[in-house]
């Protein structure tokens, strides 16, 4: 009692099945390649992850995918990488659950499949012409790497780019050794910090607020960008405060649970927004009077 | 708009002639349980079974439309095939009142416009409805929020009080289920005039639940009232079963979740009714909840009826046909949730 709606498959890279694309509705992902693994620590790998077709993802800074692993199921991820016009795209994953333990598993050359990409990414032409803060906390690094790297690309569209990155041990930084060649090339300023004293760290020792207490930033040219877990919004927002910054130079990309990832199934609901939809990047001046943003 | 007056036995006989040619869908009773019938809408085979008055369904046409357990699409885990099935089946939902109706019209913005739903699009271009005149509850409340009135998706109406019965034409397409299908005989406008007079007065009588305040004030009345304790008094009953959501026709959310096959070689990837009563709804892989605690999730469902998806619509969201009432095993009602918030200010 239905109709099997089947689309054309298209052509693509050899070897490809046409049937792959037959029924295709919003809902179905497509598939992507696993070209490259790497772990970059005891609980975070890295994914490159290329889709032959249609066309390689079209994304921006600051959105994220929904990853399926068949037989297991969907999470959302953000994109690590800027895009920079070829086929493959990078993600930071922590194995937390059933979807990533599963994933964590895989092997280069398996097939995923991805949905997206969705959600308001980061306001890079807005940004043109400022000074950008970027303040990570622990895996919010995950889609800061994307807006960085991205300025790093355009590096004259954008005035000093300051990273400040907070990890609870120096095991739990994203992409080290790539922070330690950009420190080297010296295009960006970043400062790292751990939680707490570790053997062999000779470097900042406090939570990420620490290094926001004395910037050097020329407020009215000024953009802050923070991701981290939810906790860490609230306490940077007051850190921040002495800098008066207007609150549309705030932009925060916030955490919730999405699962549909296109504003439907209600889970990543805030008060009246859609996280996947309005945000995950908002101004803050758009969500600091939201009860439920700040928890 | 052209009436047909008919006799229970040319209704029947109009119901047959439909379900030659659409999936037909009716009020039935589904059990008596002391002092209660529970009706549903069941798959009418025989015109006989479909009741015509009664006062409420356990489960909306909701249940037809956007289905409990909805397969998303097919996969096969090898060769990565993914097909989608559309669900295009013409159907025909007698027995419709007015407030479900107003339901399934804020469903349709919901999938429709807002955010499009090939599966929701599929079920609803291919459906039409029949509505019935209501016989409300102590419940009930629909005149008091405002959406008593049905300006628009019914394709046909049946008039019914007592043993009068005529079927108005509200679309096209009901002209044209009413020509092809229908017997019965021209009444005069006096005598439609009179029936729907009536129909309006026992309506009228019955539909006595009230909100203290006008349902245009229900944004306002939420804005003041983030902080009142009503919430946290009213949670302290509350049980989080989500029985509120499973039968409110105008809540959508689901879960989307993957269903392997026994060889682990392929299955489906689904999604159910989900709803934000229950605890998990906003919980994250790291273990953070943002509503943890009952009262939040209390605020959140009544804040989207009548505040959030309010104000993108013009009017509430909740129908006012007291389903989350009757059913809430602690007696959570929604017109009390109101009056309280009103008074507590």
């Amino acid at each position: 009692m239905g109709n099997v709606i089947a689309e054309q498959a298209r052509s693509g890279t050899p070897g490809t099945d046409a049937s792959l694309w037959q029924g295709t509705t919003e809902h179905v992902p497509v598939p992507g390649r696993i070209v490259k693994i790497a772990q970059l620590t005891p609980n975070e790998k890295y994914f490159a992850v290329r889709l032959e077709r249609p066309a390689p993802l079209a994304y921006c800074p600051g959105q994220f995918v929904e990853l399926w692993v068949p037989l297991v199921g969907e999470a959302p991820i953000s994109i690590s990488s800027p895009p920079d016009g070829t086929d493959t795209f990078e993600m930071a994953i922590r194995r937390v659950g059933n979807v990533t333990r599963a994933l964590h598993q895989m092997h280069e050359g398996g097939t995923v499949g991805i949905r997206g990409p969705y959600g308001h990414g980061f306001p890079v032409d807005e940004l043109k012409g400022n000074d950008l803060v970027l303040v990570a906390g622990g895996i919010g690094y995950a889609p800061l790497r994307s807006l960085l790297k991205y300025m790093l690309r355009h590096r004259s569209d954008y005035g000093r780019v300051i990273l400040v990155y907070g990890a609870r041990s120096p095991q739990d930084f994203l992409f080290y050794d790539e922070l330690q060649s950009m420190v080297r090339d010296g295009q960006a300023e970043i400062q790292l910090t751990i939680d707490r004293p570790a053997a062999g760290w000779s470097g900042h020792v406090g939570v990420v607020t620490t290094l926001l207490t004395d910037l050097r930033i020329r407020v009215p040219r000024t953009y802050v960008v923070v991701c981290g877990p939810p906790i860490m919004y609230k306490f940077v927002i007051l850190v921040l405060d002495r800098y008066r910054l207007p609150p549309e130079r705030v932009l925060l990309s916030l955490e919730r649970r999405m699962e549909c990832g296109v504003g439907k199934c209600g889970h990543c609901q805030m008060n009246s927004q859609y996280v996947c939809k309005s945000g995950p990047v908002f101004a803050y001046r758009a969500i600091r009077h939201l009860p439920e943003a700040f928890m | 708009m052209a009436f047909l007056k008919v006799t229970r036995d040319q209704f029947n006989g109009f119901v047959a002639h439909v379900g030659r040619h659409y999936e037909v869908h009716g009020p039935v009773v589904k059990e008596r349980f002391l002092d209660k019938t529970f009706h549903v809408f069941g798959r009418i085979t025989d015109p006989a079974e479909m009741v015509i008055h009664y006062t409420w369904t356990v489960f909306s046409p909701k249940k037809i439309l956007m289905p409990q357990f909805e397969k998303l699409y097919d996969y096969s885990a090898g060769d990565f095939g993914r097909t989608a099935t559309l669900d295009t089946t013409p159907r025909v939902i007698f027995g419709v009142h007015n407030c479900d109706m107003n339901a399934v019209n804020l469903i349709d913005w919901v999938f429709l416009e807002d955010t499009p739903d090939s599966y929701y699009a599929a079920r609803r271009q291919n459906m039409l409805f029949v509505g019935v005149n209501c016989q409300p509850d102590a419940d009930c409340f629909c005149r008091s929020i405002d959406w008593h009135e049905v300006e628009r998706g019914y394709d046909l109406y049946l008039h019914a009080v007592d043993s009068r019965m005529m079927l108005e034409v509200r679309s096209p397409k009901g002209q044209e289920l009413l020509d092809h299908f229908a017997r019965g005989e021209q009444p005069s406008e006096a005598e439609a005039a009179e029936l729907v007079q009536e129909e309006n007065r026992l309506f009228c009588e019955r539909q006595t639940l009230r909100m203290n305040t006008a349902a245009e004030n229900l944004p306002l009345l939420f804005t003041a009232s983030y902080e009142s304790p009503v919430w946290d008094e009213t949670a302290q009953r509350c049980v989080s079963c989500g029985a509120c959501h499973l039968m409110c026709p105008t809540c959508f959310c689901f879960h989307t979740a993957d269903d392997p096959n026994a060889r682990l070689d392929g299955g489906s990837f689904v999604r159910n009714w989900d709803g934000c009563m229950m605890r998990p709804f906003a919980e994250i892989s790291s273990g953070e909840n943002f509503r943890r605690e009952t009262p939040t999730r209390l605020k959140h469902r009544w804040y989207r009826k009548h505040k959030y998806l309010f104000q993108r619509v013009g009017k509430s969201f909740c129908v006012g046909c007291g389903r989350c009432g009757r059913e809430c095993p602690v007696d959570i009602k929604p017109v009390k949730i109101v009056n309280e918030l009103l008074e507590r200010l």
